[in-house]
């Protein structure tokens, strides 16, 4: 039987993906039976998807980025020709 | 382009530098490259500039590409090397930290929780809690955040984020441990704090 802090650990580091199925499904039954380590859970999926949406959401310079892209271009262009 | 490897008609365009396919390339990666270096603590003038110098020693090494990783991954790597040229501390972490105390402290001996999560960040999609989630992620060192950002804004596979940052997957597993509970500790303080002003 896995611990709550054990469950944090795993979720918490992602270390989880990696883990042996056994403890995988030690980990599933846990959090199945388990409210506060389902709503720790939980809430780092929700912060995951906050971060998406607010990071996704910042505008970027269009001359700025235009410029970078540009440099980009000549730059191939240049290599190119050599 | 979900697969791991990059496809053979991709690699060859990239190595013999067709302009169309590295302007492609840029401008696909052009926002998560700005983020990324925007989140390891660069200026937004520093990160324009970094990312600059990033697409053209991409451009410079474009023929050597071998299509083992993808391309972004290999972007990202080139924009890591040039972050640390221009900031020294971030490529530093410290073998205890903190937030592992902060977390330990809410267990028993027994691994139990005696302080339990609450549920105060509950709805993230309302503007006052995307408000704490943004000075919250202000206060995370930027190792961390950017690995946090890797991992669950731009949705890099784990040893992508590894390749990316230089890390082995156990120090990605304490990167993203302390940069998770950072987060969702600093949201519940402010959702504790939150619900009690409007109490008032």
């Amino acid at each position: 039987m896995l611990q709550c802090r054990e469950v944090v650990a795993l979720v918490g580091s992602g270390e989880w993906r990696a883990a042996p199925l056994s403890q995988r499904l030690a980990l599933a039954l846990h959090l199945a039976m388990c409210r506060y380590c389902r709503g720790y859970a939980l809430s780092l999926r929700r912060i995951a998807r906050g971060a998406r949406r607010l990071y996704r959401a910042k505008p970027v310079d269009p001359e700025r980025s235009a410029r970078v892209l540009d440099a980009v271009r000549d730059a191939a262009a240049r290599h190119r020709r050599e | 382009m979900t697969d791991i490897r990059e496809s053979r008609d991709r690699i060859d365009a990239i190595r013999s530098r067709d302009p169309d396919t590295l302007e492609r390339v840029a401008r696909d990666n052009l926002q998560p490259l700005l983020r990324a270096a925007r989140a390891a603590g660069l200026s937004t003038d520093d990160a324009y500039d970094t990312v600059q110098e990033t697409m053209l020693v991409f451009v410079q090494k474009a023929d050597q590409f071998d299509g083992r990783a993808k391309v972004r991954t290999w972007l990202f790597g080139i924009l890591f090397r040039k972050v640390a040229e221009r900031r020294r501390a971030f490529f530093r972490e410290e073998a205890v930290d903190e937030i592992d105390a902060v977390v330990d402290a809410r267990f028993d001996q027994a691994g139990q929780w005696i302080r339990p999560p609450r549920s105060a960040e509950a709805d993230l999609s309302a503007g006052q809690a995307m408000a704490w989630l943004e000075e919250c992620l202000e206060h995370v060192p930027e190792r961390r955040r950017t690995a946090f950002l890797l991992r669950e804004v731009e949705q890099l596979e784990p040893d992508e984020v590894c390749n990316a940052l230089g890390v082995s997957r156990n120090n990605l597993g304490v990167l993203l441990f302390r940069a998770r509970n950072a987060l969702r500790e600093c949201l519940e303080q402010k959702g504790i704090r939150g619900s009690a002003d409007a109490a008032v």
